[in-house]
């Protein structure tokens, strides 16, 4: 399906992307990498980790449900593929983003900012197999 | 008041998410998807954050 071309919202969203993950740095000494947040609050060491680690998925939970009261309007969300696709999927990017140690926003804006040489590998890497998948899913096998 | 922190970091980064467009799978796939209904606007939220974080993390 067709989505429309959004260069102004979505560059200002951007910059609350990285301006959440430089303050996530700044007050935490953090790196803001979402997967990895996520699979921390799982496998916690211990309550201190677990505890921030929660807190910020509880605001990034929150944030939709802000802009609703603000704007008043919910965010677009399409999903054109299968409840079971995404399962898959989900499985599938779960099991690169820690093997690659990263994800699209610790690799693509934490490390990329920070010049990291591994991110500058990871993210190339993973940008290209997402559009390779896209293509051959969408016109090879016409799904 | 390190949670209240950690909550408010989440909290712009998800409201960056939901500007952006990034929460829908839709819009996500279609960056990767150049040779049908291309939509670039992932270049264009890699590029916002990569200048804040560019600038930040060197402040920070």
């Amino acid at each position: 399906m067709e989505t429309d071309f959004t260069p102004f919202t979505s560059f200002g969203g951007g910059l609350a992307i990285g301006l959440g993950a430089v303050l996530l740095m700044l007050g935490l000494g953090r790196i803001l990498g979402a997967t990895g947040i996520m699979s921390g609050l799982i496998f916690a060491e211990n309550r201190v980790e677990f505890g921030w680690r929660a807190a910020m998925v509880v605001g990034m939970m929150l944030a939709p449900s802000l802009l609703f009261a603000v704007t008043g309007s919910m965010p677009e969300v399409n999903v054109p593929v299968s409840p079971t696709m995404i399962a898959i999927g989900g499985v599938i990017v779960g099991l690169g983003a820690s093997l690659g140690s990263g994800c699209t926003s610790g690799h693509g804006v934490c490390g990329l900012s920070r010049l990291s040489v591994r991110s500058l590998v990871a993210v190339p890497t993973f940008m290209a197999t997402a559009a390779i998948t896209v293509f051959g899913i969408r016109h090879v096998f016409g799904g | 008041m390190k949670l209240l922190y950690a909550l408010f970091t989440g909290l712009v980064f998800g409201v960056g998410i939901a500007i952006s467009g990034m929460m829908d799978p839709a819009k996500v796939l279609n960056f990767f998807d150049v040779a049908g209904s291309w939509d670039p606007s992932l270049a264009f939220v890699m590029g916002g954050a990569l200048v804040l974080t560019f600038f930040g993390y060197r402040l920070a």
